[in-house]
């Protein structure tokens, strides 16, 4: 499969303290990767660099041949990015605020239009989607915050933690539309707290701690990090590999 | 184009949020019905000050100076006995009189020094004001009836006439006041001048330009809020990635600002003439003008704030802070020329001085397009400076 995303030792501070330290990886087309770490461990730093909203320090990254240091517009027309926190306008319609980021992504307003319609079924929400945003539940507005990821079509999609504080039936929904968007051809990459949630979804998982990847392979490639456990999940892994230390960011 | 489907959404967001609309609609109004409520009768309609003058002279200067006054429309006057007059201000009957002297004539005439009496009660400030007043100008104008007078007999004397003859010249010109039947003294005549057609402002012409000034800052400046509260709910990051640039952000809602005022504006000018009965003036198209030039000014003064402010509550007390501070300082609240000379001056570092002239020179003196055009262009470059530092400052992705 061909290399979609190549990063090559992005590094990012804030305040002198290194955030992202190093980070190099290669993802596929087409492929689910799990970005997996402790909270302050670098993944949203790391996604929003790639995502061209921030500059790295040092280092760069090629995006479906673009580079996010000197090609920065070129990246961000094949991306998608679904923050961690909630970003949409609660005050208007889900269909009101596909309609108006599919218009700011570039999409004319016929487009706009149809895009709105298929982005609010594969989320299912065709049914409430003239309804005021502020009226749903957390769960309704994680959806419209991937559909809205998806409105222009990204061949590359950044999912940020996207099922935080969601009930389990929009939970297993948001699953059903990342491994539709996969089969379809979008390439992902996903961060997440929910080990299970990377053990099911994704073909590779990297653990990132400190602002660099310490471990990289498919979920079963992870268990033989603790060859002398019977049977380790990949919590098992990921304490074993990032500690049990608190970490209070 | 991304700027104006920003400023799009911005338009319909406030036209869906009725505390906006209430904020900066109908508070606007409210507020302006009260101030001209509370200065209802101030202005045009203030009653005239009724005056008394009394003299001790039988006939003279002093009489046709009461003759002249009697005559002026716009002056409220009643002549009294002198005797008369005292014992009507010691009985509190009337606030005070204008006395001449008995020997007026003679020595306005004579170039000597007399007195005009004012006798006044304690508590008539305003008639001893009014009293006063008339009576300066009776002296100016007498005093410089009798520099003419001198300056005659002096250029007479000199051109050619010989010393004997000063005496006779000096009679000779007292004959001819006489012969004129100006009573043997100089002319003393008091005009009241009506300029063109201009029409005395009423308390809306004072007051709602002020207030329109005020809003429309307040309503533009608080546009700061909504770029940071982009900020603040991610929707900023998420519109950089679907590639807004810094232009686009900042050009959406500086449009989306002043479609708003703009909208504000309308409403409060179709008010102040529907509803409150003030004069749009003769030059309609200038106050348009500088209404339109300040409401750009003011986004851009909105856009500046968010590109300053790290967060909405920030944004919000420092538009607050800023629209008050500049309103009473630009000459919203009160005309400009009712403050003190250096705060007139410093006054000029508010676009809202600069404003709030121009539209009171257009809607009460008439002028036009070209005579408001250098308020236009000071207020235009202040907006270009706000706009400026703001483009420099903004990061959409800090």
């Amino acid at each position: 499969m061909a290399q979609f995303v190549s990063a090559t030792q992005l590094h990012k501070s804030f305040d002198g303290q290194p955030a992202v330290n190093g980070f190099s990886l290669t993802i596929d087309e087409g492929e689910i990767f799990g970005l997996l770490g402790p909270n302050g461990a670098g993944k949203t730093t790391t996604i929003r660099m790639l995502a061209t909203v921030l500059a790295p320090d040092a280092g760069d990254a090629h995006i479906g041949g673009h580079s996010i240091v000197s090609a920065p517009r070129e990246v961000r027309r094949i991306i998608g990015l679904c923050p961690q926190d909630i970003a949409l306008y609660e005050d208007m319609s889900a269909r009101d605020n596909l309609l108006f980021f599919g218009r700011m992504g570039g999409l004319t307003l016929r487009e706009a239009r149809t895009r709105a319609v298929e982005c609010l079924e594969t989320v299912n929400l065709t049914a409430r989607a003239d309804e005021r945003v502020a009226r749903f539940s957390g769960g309704m507005k994680r959806r419209v915050n991937l559909a809205i990821a998806l409105v222009n079509r990204p061949r590359l999609l950044f999912l940020d933690e996207p099922t935080v504080g969601v009930d389990p039936q929009s939970r297993a929904s948001i699953y059903d539309t990342i491994r539709a968007l996969a089969h379809g051809g979008t390439t992902v990459l996903y961060t997440t707290h929910y080990i299970e949630e990377a053990e099911n979804l994704c073909s590779r998982v990297a653990i990132i701690d400190a602002g660099r990847i310490i471990a990289l392979d498919t979920p079963e490639g992870l268990h033989g990090l603790l060859p002398d456990a019977e049977r380790p999940t990949l919590e098992d892994v990921f304490l074993h590999l990032t500690g049990r230390t608190l970490r209070d960011v | 184009m991304r700027g104006w489907i920003l400023a799009q959404k911005d338009i319909r967001s406030f036209l869906r949020d009725p505390k906006a609309l209430a904020f900066g609609l109908a508070f606007p109004i409210l507020l302006v019905f009260f101030s001209i409520t509370a200065l209802g009768g101030a202005g045009a309609s203030d009653p005239v000050l009724h005056l008394h003058v009394a003299t001790e002279e039988e006939a003279g200067l002093s009489r046709d100076i009461l003759d002249v006054l009697l005559d002026i429309e716009e002056l409220s006057i009643s002549v009294l006995d002198p005797k008369a007059a005292e014992r009507a201000v010691g009985a509190g009957e009337i606030g005070g009189y204008l006395l001449f002297p008995a020997d007026f004539t003679e020595a306005v005439t004579g170039g000597y020094g007399t007195d005009l009496s004012v006798v006044v009660t304690g508590e008539a400030l305003r008639t001893r004001h009014a009293l006063e007043g008339l009576a300066r100008d009776i002296a100016a104008r007498a005093g410089t009836s009798r520099v003419v007078l001198d300056a005659g007999i002096s250029l007479l004397t000199v051109s050619q006439l010989d010393d004997a003859d000063y005496s006779g010249v000096e009679n000779a010109i007292r004959g001819l006041y006489a012969d004129e039947g100006l009573g043997g003294g100089p002319t003393v005549t008091l005009e009241a001048e009506r300029v063109g057609p201009i029409q005395p402002p009423d308390p809306p012409d004072w007051s709602v330009p002020g207030y329109v000034v005020m809003f429309l800052f307040f309503t533009a400046a608080l546009g700061a809020e909504s770029i940071v509260l982009e900020r603040g709910n991610n929707t900023l990051e998420r519109l950089v990635v679907l590639g807004a640039t810094r232009l686009d952000i900042l050009g959406g809602k500086f449009l989306g600002s002043s479609a708003r005022a703009m909208v504000q504006a309308a409403l409060l000018w179709t008010a102040g003439v529907g509803i409150f009965g003030m004069n749009i003036g003769r030059a309609p198209a200038a106050v348009l003008l500088v209404t339109a030039v300040f409401v750009l000014t003011s986004a851009a003064f909105g856009v500046l704030l968010a590109s300053l402010a790290r967060t909405p509550a920030a944004a919000h007390s420092s538009a607050v802070l800023v629209s008050l501070v500049a309103a009473p300082l630009g000459g919203c609240w009160w005309p400009l020329f009712l403050a003190p000379p250096w705060l007139q001056t410093v006054a000029r570092i508010t676009p809202h001085a600069w404003a709030n002239d121009a539209l009171l020179r257009s809607l009460i003196y008439g002028a036009t397009i070209p005579e408001v055009l250098g308020e236009v262009a000071v207020i235009a470059l202040f907006g270009i400076a706000f706009a400026a530092v703001a483009l420099v400052r903004f990061r959409p992705e800090a």
